[in-house]
C-alpha cells in the first residue's frame, strides 16, 4: 500500500529543493517588495501567454464554428495544446529524476512506487499550470462562440484534468530511452530536439499548403480538414457534445494510459535514477584538447571558459540548442495560426515595405532577446561564483568576455536571421543597413542589462546546471526589460520615419546606460 | 605582512556580527594558524581577506596595500585555497591550472615548469588531463592548493587546506608552507586540527562568536604550563567540560 502522508512530504520536500520560485519567495534575503514584484511578473507572464493562446483559439474556432467543424476545430487545438504538452514536458521527464533529497533517497525505507509518486504529483502539478495558461482560454472562446451546458463544463474538466496523461505517459515512456542513449552518446540528446522539430516542420508542411499572404480562412481550413480527426483528440473534442461514448472513450483511455505508464515508470524507477545521476557524478573524461600549457590573455581565458561552461554540459548545450532554433520553431507556429499570413498581408496591403522591414526587425529582436546566454551568464557560474570575486581581474575585463560571447553565440547567428529572412523578402534597401545597426546596438544593450540584473542576485545554489537558464528567476525579469527595449526601438522606429540618426543616438545612450550599470553592479559583486 | 584593522562583518543588521572588531597583524615569514570552534567567524575572516566578502567596517591591508582601495593589486598577491574545493568541473586539471595561470598572468615557461613539478609532486599526473568532475575531494583540493602556489603569491591563505587530503600531501603541504614562510612569504591559515596547529604556526589566533580571544605564539599561550594546544583551545574557548557533557548525553 502506498503511504500517502510520506508521498505528500517527500512531495514537499522535492518541490521546496526543485522549484526555484518557491526558494526564492522563501529566502530571507529577498526583500518583500522582490517577492511582490516576483508574483506580478509572474501573473504578467501567465496572463500574456494565456492572451495570445485565446486570440489564436478564437481566431481557429471562430472560422471553424462558421463552417460548422468545431469539433475538428476543437480537436486542432488540443493536439496542439498536447504537443505544447509534450515538448515543454514530456520530452524533459529525465530532468524530474534530480532533486535535493537524491543522495538520501534510497537510504530511506520508502518503497519505489511511493518515490515515484512524487515526482508524478510534481510534474503533473506543473502540467496543469501549463494547462491553465493554454486550456483555459480555449474553453473561453468556446463559451464564447457556443452556449455553456452542464455537459459541456463537464467535458472540459475532465479534459482539463486528464489532458496531460498522454504526454506524461510518453514522456514516462521514453525517459529509459533517452537515458540510455545519452549516457552513450551525448550528442544523441539532439534527436530529442530535432525529431519533434522535424514533426512539427512535417505537420506545417501537410497543413500549409498556401503561400505567404494567401487569406488566412483558407489556411485554417486546410489544416483542420487535416488534423481535426486525429483519433484520441478527436474523442477529446467530440465529449463536448457527446459524452456518451466519445467522453468515455477518452477517460478510460487517459486512465488506462495512466495505469500503464505509471507500473512502467515504478519498475524502472531506481534504474533509471541511478544511471541519470550516474551522467552527472564520476565519469573518467579524457579532454579533447592538446595537453599543452598554452598561454591566454585574461580576456580570452575568460572568454573560453564562457564557451566551455556552456559546451561542457549537456543540459546547457541543449538549452542553447533550442533557443537557436526557436525562430524556426516560432515562425512555424506563427504560420500555423495564421498569424505570419496575416501580418504580411497587412504590410502588403499598406504597400510600405517599411512596415515589413519593421515586423521583421521587431520579430527578430525579440527572439534574440529570449536567448538566455546573458541572462543567465553570471548564475551559470554557480557556487563556483566565488572565485570570480577572487581572481585579480578587472570588471571591464570580466562584462567584455561575456559580453563577445554574447555577441558569438546570439548576435551573430541572430544577426544571420534577419539578413536573410530581410533577403528572402527582397527588402534589402538603403535602410537595411540601419536595422542591422541598431539590430546589433540593441543586441549589446541587451546583454548589458541582462549581465546586471544577473550581477546583481545571481542565482548560485542550483543542483543541476540548467537549472541556472530554467529557473532562474534573472532571466524572467531580463526577458521582460530586453522586451521594453525592443518595444521602444519599434516604436521610435515607427514614429520617426526617416530621421535614423536620432534613432541610433537613442539605442547608443541606452546601450551607455546598460554598460554603466552593468560595471557597478558586477564592481558591487566583485569589488575590482 | 597582513593587517587587520577594527575589521568586523555583521551580514545582518539585527544579528549578532559574525566578526567583531578583529586587529590583526602578521608579519613577514610567519605561519599564522587562525582557530575557532564551528561558526566562530574564521571563514568569514578569510572571506574578507581574500575580497570575496565586502567587510561591514574596518580594513585590510596587505604588504602595504589596502583592499579596498587596491584589490587588484592585493588580490595578485593572493593564494588562496577554500575549505571546500572550488572549480571548474568541466575543465581538466590541467585546463584549470592553466586558466589561473592566465588570469595572473603568468608566463608560458614558468607555467610549464611548475605545473609539472607541482603536479608530480602532489601525485596528480595520471589524472590532470581528466575532467575535474571525476576527481576525489582529496584530488580536487591538490588542484586548489597547485593553483594557489603556480603564480608564487606572498600571501598565502588556506581555510582547512589539509581536509581530505592522504597523509603524503598533508606532509608536503605542511613542508610547503614552512618553505614558503622560510622564503619571507606569510601564510594565513585556518584549521580545527590542533596538532597541526601546534607543530606548524609561528602564530596562533584563537576567535569565538566573532571576537578574537588569544593572539601570539604557542609558548605564550601555554605561560609555562605542559598543556597541550587543544587542552588550552577548550578552556580558552569554555568548552573545558565536553567529557562530562558527552557522558551525561550518551550514558
Amino acid at each position: 500500500m502506498v503511504r500517502f502522508a510520506f508521498v505528500w512530504k517527500l512531495f514537499r520536500i522535492h518541490y521546496h529543493e526543485t522549484s526555484q520560485l518557491y526558494v526564492r519567495l522563501h529566502s530571507c534575503q529577498t526583500k518583500r517588495i522582490q517577492k511582490v514584484l516576483m508574483i506580478l511578473l509572474l501573473i504578467m507572464s501567465l496572463c500574456s501567454f494565456g492572451f495570445v493562446a485565446f486570440i489564436n483559439a478564437l481566431n481557429t474556432l471562430s472560422v471553424a464554428f462558421q463552417y460548422g467543424l468545431l469539433t475538428q476545430g476543437l480537436c486542432f487545438m488540443y493536439l496542439s495544446s498536447f504537443l505544447i504538452l509534450f515538448l515543454l514536458i514530456g520530452l524533459r521527464m529525465d530532468t524530474f529524476l534530480y532533486g535535493g533529497e537524491s543522495t538520501l533517497l534510497f537510504t530511506w525505507p520508502l518503497r519505489e512506487e511511493e518515490l515515484f509518486l512524487t515526482r508524478f504529483l510534481y510534474v503533473y502539478g506543473y502540467s496543469l499550470l501549463v494547462n491553465a495558461v493554454v486550456l483555459i482560454p480555449l474553453f473561453v472562446s468556446v463559451y464564447l462562440l457556443t452556449k455553456v451546458t452542464l455537459l459541456s463544463l463537464f467535458s472540459f474538466l475532465f479534459v482539463f484534468f486528464l489532458s496531460p496523461l498522454l504526454p506524461i505517459a510518453l514522456g514516462i515512456f521514453l525517459a529509459p530511452l533517452k537515458i540510455t542513449f545519452v549516457n552513450k552518446k551525448p550528442f544523441l540528446q539532439y534527436l530529442f530536439v530535432l525529431v519533434p522539430s522535424f514533426f512539427i516542420g512535417f505537420l506545417v508542411f501537410m497543413g500549409s499548403k498556401s503561400e505567404l499572404g494567401v487569406v488566412h480562412e483558407q489556411q485554417v481550413l486546410s489544416q483542420l480538414s487535416r488534423f481535426g480527426q486525429v483519433f484520441f483528440f478527436y474523442h477529446m473534442a467530440q465529449s463536448i457534445t457527446c459524452f456518451f461514448p466519445c467522453g468515455t472513450i477518452f477517460i478510460s483511455a487517459s486512465l488506462l494510459l495512466f495505469l500503464l505508464s505509471f507500473s512502467f515508470g515504478v519498475a524502472r524507477f531506481s534504474q533509471d535514477f541511478r544511471a541519470y545521476h550516474a551522467m552527472h557524478t564520476r565519469k573518467r573524461v579524457h579532454t579533447s584538447h592538446p595537453l599543452e600549457n598554452k598561454a591566454h590573455t585574461p580576456f580570452m581565458a575568460l572568454y573560453q571558459r564562457e564557451v566551455r561552461t556552456i559546451s561542457q554540459s549537456n543540459g546547457m548545450r541543449l538549452e542553447y540548442s533550442m533557443e537557436m532554433i526557436l525562430p524556426l520553431f516560432l515562425l512555424v507556429l506563427w504560420s500555423l495560426g495564421g498569424g505570419l499570413s496575416v501580418s504580411l498581408s497587412l504590410a502588403q496591403v499598406s504597400q510600405e515595405s517599411s512596415i515589413e522591414n519593421l515586423i521583421l526587425f521587431g520579430v527578430l529582436s525579440l527572439l534574440s532577446s529570449l536567448c538566455l546566454v546573458s541572462a543567465s551568464s553570471v548564475s551559470r557560474e554557480g557556487k563556483t561564483f566565488v572565485l570570480d570575486t577572487i581572481f585579480p581581474v578587472r570588471s571591464t575585463t570580466m562584462i567584455g568576455a561575456k559580453t563577445l560571447f554574447h555577441f558569438v553565440s546570439a548576435t551573430i547567428p541572430y544577426g544571420l536571421y534577419l539578413v536573410i529572412l530581410f533577403y528572402w523578402q527582397g527588402q534589402i534597401d538603403s535602410s537595411f543597413v540601419v536595422y542591422c545597426l541598431l539590430f546589433v546596438l540593441n543586441s549589446f544593450s541587451m546583454c548589458f542589462w541582462n549581465l546586471a540584473i544577473d550581477y546583481r542576485n545571481p542565482y548560485i545554489n542550483w543542483d543541476l546546471p540548467i537549472q541556472a537558464m530554467k529557473s532562474n528567476m534573472n532571466v524572467l525579469f531580463s526577458l521582460i526589460v530586453n522586451v521594453v527595449l525592443v518595444f521602444m526601438s519599434i516604436g521610435l522606429l515607427f514614429y520617426m520615419k526617416g530621421l535614423y540618426p536620432l534613432v541610433c543616438v537613442f539605442s547608443i545612450i541606452h546601450c551607455f546606460l546598460g554598460y554603466k550599470v552593468c560595471l557597478h553592479m558586477a564592481i558591487k559583486q566583485r569589488g575590482v | 605582512m597582513i593587517e587587520l584593522k577594527h575589521l568586523s562583518k555583521r551580514y545582518d543588521k539585527r544579528s549578532l556580527p559574525a566578526v567583531n572588531d578583529l586587529n590583526l597583524q602578521i608579519k613577514d615569514g610567519i605561519i599564522f594558524g587562525f582557530l575557532g570552534p564551528n561558526g566562530a567567524g574564521k571563514s568569514t575572516t578569510i572571506s574578507m581577506l581574500n575580497g570575496s566578502l565586502k567587510p561591514t567596517k574596518g580594513s585590510v591591508s596587505m604588504n602595504g596595500f589596502d583592499l579596498q582601495k587596491n584589490p587588484l593589486a592585493v588580490k595578485k598577491m593572493i593564494g588562496y585555497v577554500p575549505d571546500n574545493p572550488l572549480l571548474y568541473e568541466h575543465m581538466s586539471g590541467r585546463e584549470y591550472i592553466n586558466f589561473v595561470c592566465d588570469l595572473f598572468e603568468v608566463s608560458a615557461l614558468d607555467r610549464k615548469h611548475g605545473l609539472d613539478k607541482m603536479v608530480q609532486l602532489f601525485g596528480l599526473d595520471t589524472v590532470i588531463d581528466q575532467k575535474i568532475r571525476s576527481y576525489s575531494h582529496g584530488m580536487k583540493q591538490k588542484v586548489c592548493i597547485i593553483s594557489a602556489l603556480i603564480h608564487h603569491p606572498q600571501i598565502l591563505i588556506l581555510d582547512e587546506p589539509m581536509v581530505g587530503l592522504d597523509p603524503k600531501s598533508s606532509f608536503i603541504l605542511k613542508d610547503l608552507m614552512k618553505r614558503f614562510a622560510k622564503n619571507g612569504g606569510t601564510v594565513f591559515f585556518s584549521t580545527h586540527v590542533m596538532e597541526v596547529a601546534e607543530n606548524l604556526c609561528d602564530e596562533i589566533g584563537i576567535i569565538k562568536k566573532g571576537n578574537l580571544l588569544f593572539v601570539g605564539s604557542f609558548e605564550s599561550l601555554q605561560k609555562g604550563r605542559c598543556e597541550k594546544l587543544e587542552q588550552i583551545f577548550l578552556s580558552l574557548t569554555g568548552e573545558d567540560d565536553i567529557e562530562d557533557e558527552v557522558e551525561k548525553s550518551l550514558w
